[in-house]
């Protein structure tokens, strides 16, 4: 009989516990192996332990996400990445609104590093013609900072950034400008020049404190999420738990220091779209 | 805990591949695609590793004992089969090959250590030159693929990398041929695409072509010693035929093979267990060095290898010296281990393993089958595109029924798989030259 009744009130705080989670759909469009997805995956699990139920769909396809987006009746979250590389791409999605925006997760900056003996003065004096490794989705904001500053610099796009840290450990090009700059750096890899961030990392000089004058002079990297049939209470809830996951997840604190991100933290929403609104406008 | 059960399990795998013409490695990653998706990366190349040592233990064994040719690499046992067989030198045979496997093994691995160790910077074979050179070697291997005509070999090529290139193009910044369709903006997906093209086909192929040949009983004799400088010298042949992209073991044991028939004249029974000992020896080292290109900078250089590498990228497994050294050393310890069970496996309970899949091979295949299409509609499940996902595999599986009759699809699948490594390449040399 005691066991009976233990097994029933087991049951009875089962289904109250379920019954109480919050069960959203997150749906990404990142690669099946990439950061974003680890991002998003690392994000839900800390949501998880305040109670929320997640279904995650990554579906690798920028076009089919924003299908599903935008034919969803039920709640649902859409993880994203800014900026795209053009606005031709499936990934361009214009800045979200706050009706929409959940929270920024983190932010990245490029970095320009090289394994050679260059520096800032050779890179930008425009004496010898530098080659930087890049992935193919910054090309253009290369470009953009070679013309302002007059730098002679030869662009080879790569696919990813794995390929663009082959290039430069490969000793194929002179510089390479990557997210994973920082990492190089502390791994001893390559040493590391300037910084598209905001804010400098490791010590490396910022493009924008360089180049104050310079209207593009940040480029930035960043996951956000985006909500769509979500409740008020519940939007300003999960945006709450969000910040409290970013500020005390151990698993997103280690994620965060391995990549040398900047996580978004005490940024109001406010703050937060005018960042996305100045990201968008990198995009050509 | 799955994960070590198929670790554990490569050995037997293996030898059952290494038995039936028509599986090959390729296919039995296909038909696995299900289980070994969520191994962990390192156990997986370490589970491919013993797979294809094991698959070529049994190979020569399955040719010796029952004529059947399950690898192409135990050809010049087959060749060799009759006059064994006439003086009741199974056994000798069978322990000589042992021996030769081992050493040879034992060989790629001393060259992996030696690359390993050598070249510290091994970044240079990660340049884009470098990358073109074996691109070049991979057309002109893809063109002259025996089994097609070479015309046709082109014309599948072709396709392969067209359909490849169907979804956005990061370097155009456009989409081709999606036709407004948002699923094809994402490509066509890998899996059900080779499953519906070769994966399936083939098991079909297996049902029909699995028979086998009663083994004639095996009599003690006595045994002579395996000579070491032909182990030494086909050892070396292999290793250095690993390096061979798409080709490499098939030209390791033939070319031994051939080196021994050269340099030994006579034509008696002691020459013939020299010459299949010198072929398996030298097959045995390609199957390590050819995992070399692949572990150091994720080069892969056959079919299977290409899938080993789909899926361990899809992990986030990044190829690099630590990487690298840590797979090496799992390598030293796991393959003499899987090599000697293979090993055990072969010369003990042939005959039981044998006839097993004798009764059952067409059970054990449609239960593979009925897995695959749940997988395939999983996946899809997964990314929210189980119809696309079903629709492509359905769609190829006919077309794959009709081509095999006549082709080898090898060059499509390789040119869908190699289609971005070939385009950036083409993309970026001129660049940077």
């Amino acid at each position: 009989m005691r066991s009976i009744l233990i097994s029933f009130i087991t049951f009875i705080w089962m289904l109250a516990h379920t019954a109480s989670a919050y069960d959203l759909v997150l749906n990404a469009p990142f690669s099946k192996a990439g950061s974003g997805q680890l991002t998003m995956r690392t994000l839900a699990k800390g949501l998880e332990a305040k109670g929320y139920n997640f279904d995650i769909i990554i579906t690798s396809n920028p076009k089919l996400s924003k299908q599903n987006y935008a034919d969803e009746k039920k709640p649902l979250l859409l993880g994203w990445e800014a900026p795209a590389s053009s606005k031709a791409a499936p990934l361009y999605m214009g800045p979200p609104t706050d009706k929409d925006l959940v929270a920024m997760v983190v932010t990245m900056g490029h970095f320009i590093c090289t394994k050679k003996d260059i520096s800032i003065k050779d890179v930008f004096n425009g004496k010898k013609e530098l080659t930087i490794a890049h992935d193919v989705a910054f090309g253009n904001w290369v470009q953009e900072l070679a013309d302002h500053t007059g730098a002679k610099l030869k662009l080879i796009p790569y696919k990813g950034s794995k390929k663009v840290e082959n290039a430069l450990v490969s000793g194929e090009v002179d510089l390479a400008m990557s997210t994973r700059g920082a990492g190089w750096q502390k791994k001893g890899l390559a040493n590391c020049l300037l910084t598209s961030g905001t804010d400098s990392v490791l010590g490396i000089q910022t493009v924008n404190g360089l180049y104050p004058d310079w209207n593009n002079n940040t480029l930035v990297l960043t996951f956000y999420i985006k909500s769509k049939n979500i409740p008020q209470d519940k939007l300003d809830q999960l945006r709450k738990d969000i910040e409290e996951v970013k500020r005390t997840s151990e698993e997103f604190a280690a994620l965060v220091e391995r990549k040398s991100w900047t996580p978004v933290v005490d940024k109001s929403i406010d703050e937060q779209l005018s960042l996305l609104q100045v990201i968008d406008k990198t995009v050509k | 805990m799955l994960d070590i059960f198929l670790l554990l399990s490569s050995p037997f795998i293996g030898i059952l591949v290494g038995f039936l013409p028509a599986m090959g490695a390729f296919f039995t990653l296909l038909l696995m695609y299900p289980l070994l998706i969520d191994m962990d990366p390192l156990l997986l190349i370490l589970f491919y590793a013993i797979l294809i040592s094991a698959r070529d233990f049994s190979g020569s064994v399955s040719a010796l004992n029952f004529g059947i040719l399950g690898e192409v690499t135990s050809l010049p046992v087959l060749q060799e089969r009759k006059k064994i067989l006439d003086n009741h030198k199974q056994k000798e045979a069978l322990r000589n090959t042992m021996i030769g496997s081992v050493f040879g093994m034992t060989m790629g691995l001393a060259f992996l250590l030696l690359i390993l160790a050598g070249i510290g910077d091994y970044s240079v074979l990660l340049r884009t030159d470098v990358m073109a050179v074996l691109i070049c070697l991979t057309i002109v291997f893809l063109v002259f693929w025996d089994k097609n005509k070479w015309y046709m070999n082109l014309v599948f090529g072709a396709c392969g990398y067209l359909v490849a290139m169907v979804g956005f193009d990061p370097y155009i910044q456009k989409e081709y041929f999606t036709f407004g369709n948002v699923y094809l903006s994402g490509g066509v997906p890998t899996m059900p695409l080779l499953l519906g093209l070769y994966g399936v086909p083939a098991m079909f192929a297996i049902i029909r072509h699995t028979k086998l040949q009663k083994p004639k009983p095996i009599q003690d004799h006595a045994m002579s010693k395996v000579s070491l400088p032909l182990l030494i010298r086909s050892s070396v042949i292999g290793s250095l035929c690993g390096f061979v992209p798409y080709i490499g073991s098939v030209l390791s044991s033939n070319i031994a093979y051939m080196f021994e028939k050269k340099i030994t004249t006579n034509n008696n029974v002691k020459s013939s267990l020299d010459r299949i000992v010198a072929s398996e020896t030298a097959n045995n080292a390609s199957q390590v060095t050819v995992l070399i290109p692949f572990i150091l900078i994720g080069l892969a250089l056959q079919p299977s290898e290409l899938l080993v590498l789909d899926m361990i990228e899809n992990k986030g497994w990044e190829i690099n010296f630590e990487s690298a050294s840590q797979t090496t050393f799992y390598l030293i310890i796991a393959l003499p281990i899987g090599c000697l069970v293979s090993a055990f496996l072969c010369y003990n309970m042939i005959s039981r393993v044998l006839h097993f899949f004798q009764y059952h091979h067409k059970k054990i295949i449609y239960s593979l089958l009925a897995i695959i299409i749940a997988n395939i509609f999983y996946l899809g499940y997964d990314s929210n595109q189980s119809l696309y996902y079903m629709l492509v595999f359905t769609t190829a599986l006919p077309i794959g029924f009709y081509l095999r009759k006549h082709f080898d699809l090898m060059p499509f699948i390789m040119c869908f798989l190699l289609q971005n490594q070939f385009q950036e390449t083409l993309i970026r040399l001129p660049i940077l030259y």
